[in-house]
């Protein structure tokens, strides 16, 4: 029988530390997505992917609601992508010379195939919106569970996928198209 | 279900995100037992790094500068606030939850000689109307164990040395006022022997399970007598909590011995399983129990005894009135002068009555003003408001003292209570719930003072004493 977040979170609490490797089976995939979506490389997404969790493990003594991990954790990704992303800003204004032209395109890296096509469906979708798909399809398609990710209500999470489904569905014939 | 052709396209460019998982598990995995031995986590609260050093080797060698720089812009690699003993109330009344597990020692004389024997305590709170509480209570060294729970809707009783449970419907908002006197007050006093950490004082640092505890010691002498109690704390800085506690009682000539050790206490976290689970233990006998004949609030009392006559004063109910005043109902009974047994029974609204509230630390004073007398049985519920005196309008730190005689009695007895905070519906909701439970069942509907009326009564009595601020 599967436990549940706040088993896990509790176990981890009281010193079982193999149970925090269930949070991350559950949700690394997720963390790296929303993190990918702010560095667009996977490498550099992994590797926040674990400060994150290395930070929400030193920090689940806070975590006020154990069966909301998934929520805080994301909650963290997505600080971790904005401090990142501003770092980033200042990095690359002090060090202009330096890397000049490197990175033009904030870590733009898309040797994979299968991230290439995500950035180009994606791309354009606000950043909620990008996050219900990430929640939703990396969730076994758990539309509850999904919507507690986010920390969105049921109907508002459905809003919001449906959205992003059509906006994608039609982003995906618009590819088609011009690839034929 | 029938999968879109995008559908598919977005699922498969979502497996790039398994790479390396299994690998970056065990990576993580192995990190966290070196962390965790420097992190809050664990069964024991553990002091959390200074500095987060999680960088992939690979990304430091590709851009070392803006490596570095994204290390010192991350905020956790912040310093930490830390705590002290003082903090520990603040921490306990802001937490949405506290679990508490103890050990109770008593030692005397068994059927195998001079033993010592444990039991095992332990108190889970929750907001607004969630507890469960197993007491225990010695007699001739035999532990007797009492679990109360209740979650708002049911309250149950369990008697282990009797094997029977009580069980019937909560009485309304009696399991938010108990939660409340637990976290506020009740908890507090038990990890620290008394309503504050004044007295404490810091004797060193210690590890316990690997963490860097500061240690804290407090003894108190009972006054008149041989007898004495000694708390010694271990308490995390990096955690605000304790991570074990030593009570030692000395009763008269006979040694110090210790009496409990309290060595796990957590905030914020969901109740152990079945800790609401109200069904019967095999073997109990259930028996109904109409919780709403028993009285809402609390059995705080102090009183003097002797030759069967008795002097007692009570708090039931204390509520803080948006930290300006507290709308307390008290009685004080004195069966050793008949001829005043009561007294201070009758007047005008908002007369000053003469049992005035301290500070704990007798540094404050207040006044208290009489709201209405609700005759009882053998003796009567008094409404009153405690407003404080000087320059300030502002109740003060928890608690309040009452310091009473009776007459023919020599010397002064003390009863301490917490006037408990609520957010204002529920607080309005406290006030006409409680009148209730004191006022006889004939009263008139407007018998109930309404929390408008209790503030426009605070504004006058404020503005007599200390004028318009």
């Amino acid at each position: 029988l599967a436990l549940d977040d706040a088993d896990l979170v509790h176990r981890t609490l009281r010193g079982d530390l193999e149970t925090f490797g269930g949070l991350y089976d559950r949700y690394a995939r997720l963390v790296r997505a929303v993190l990918w979506d702010a560095t667009h490389d996977l490498s550099q997404a992994q590797d926040l992917t674990q400060e994150v969790f290395l930070r929400a493990f030193q920090r689940l003594p806070e975590l006020r609601e154990p069966a909301k991990f998934g929520a805080w954790v994301v909650g963290i990704a997505r600080l971790s992508a904005k401090e990142w992303q501003r770092s980033r800003v200042r990095d690359r204004d002090r060090l202009e010379s330096a890397v000049s032209g490197e990175n033009s395109r904030l870590g733009a890296d898309c040797e994979d195939d299968r991230l290439a096509v995500l950035l180009d469906l994606m791309a354009d979708l606000p950043e909620m919106e990008r996050l219900a798909l990430h929640s939703f399809y990396l969730e076994s398609q758990n539309a509850d569970q999904a919507a507690m990710t986010t920390g969105l209500s049921r109907s508002a999470f459905y809003k919001l996928l449906n959205h992003a489904r059509e906006k994608l569905a039609l982003r995906y014939r618009q590819t088609q198209d011009d690839t034929r | 279900m029938n999968q879109a052709p995008w559908e598919k396209k977005l699922e498969h460019c979502y497996t790039a995100f398994d790479e390396q998982h299994a690998e970056l598990r065990a990576d993580l995995t192995a990190k966290l037992g070196a962390v965790a031995s420097s992190t809050v986590v664990g069964r024991a609260d553990r002091p959390l790094p200074r500095k987060s050093v999680w960088r992939r080797s690979v990304a430091i060698a590709v851009c070392v500068l803006v490596g570095a720089f994204v290390l010192m812009t991350l905020p956790f690699g912040g310093t930490r606030p830390l705590y002290g003993l003082e903090d520990l109330p603040n921490r306990l009344v802001a937490a949405r939850s506290i679990y508490v597990h103890a050990i109770s020692y008593q030692t005397g004389k068994t059927a195998k000689g001079e033993e010592t024997l444990s039991a095992q305590q332990e108190w889970y709170v929750e907001r607004p109307n969630r507890y469960r509480v197993t007491s225990i209570g010695w007699s001739q060294m035999t532990a007797r164990r009492l679990h109360t729970a209740s979650d708002g809707a049911h309250r149950i009783l369990i008697d282990d040395d009797a094997k029977t449970v009580l069980e019937g419907n909560e009485v309304p908002l009696a399991s938010e006022y108990t939660v409340a006197s637990l976290i506020q007050g009740s908890l507090i006093q038990q990890l620290l022997g008394g309503p504050s950490s004044a007295g404490f004082r810091k004797t060193g640092s210690e590890p316990v399970q690997g963490v860097k505890c500061d240690v804290y010691e407090r003894e108190f002498r009972h006054p008149g007598t041989a007898a004495s109690d000694r708390f010694v704390i271990w308490f995390n800085p990096v955690s605000g909590l304790p991570l074990r506690i030593n009570a030692f009682a000395k009763t008269g000539t006979g040694p110090e011995r210790l009496a409990m050790v309290y060595d796990d206490v957590r905030i914020n976290v969901e109740p152990p399983r079945g800790t609401f689970d109200f069904t019967p233990p095999a073997g109990y006998s259930a028996i109904h129990a109409d919780w709403a004949s028993q009285r809402l609030g609390d059995q705080n009392s102090a009183s003097f005894s002797s030759g069967g006559k008795e002097a007692f004063c009570a708090v039931r109910f204390a509520l803080n009135i948006d930290d300006r005043a507290a709308l307390i109902c008290w009685a004080q009974f004195n069966d050793f002068d008949r001829q005043e047994r009561e007294g201070d029974l009758q007047g005008a609204l908002g007369r000053r009555l003469s049992l005035t509230p301290s500070s704990f630390s007798r540094d404050r004073t207040y006044g208290n003003y009489f709201l209405r007398v609700d005759p009882g049985e053998r003796f009567h519920w008094r409404w009153s408001l405690v407003v404080p005196e000087g320059n300030t309008r502002s109740m003060g730190p928890n608690p309040l003292v009452f310091a009473f005689n009776a007459s023919g009695t020599p010397g002064t007895s003390t009863l301490v209570f917490v006037p408990l905070v609520f957010d204002r519906d529920l607080l309005i909701r406290m006030i006409r719930e409680a009148q209730r439970q004191t006022l006889p069942k004939n009263a008139p509907p407007g018998a109930v003072f309404t929390i408008e009326q209790i503030e426009g009564l605070i504004d006058r009595i404020q503005q007599q004493t200390t004028g318009p601020m």
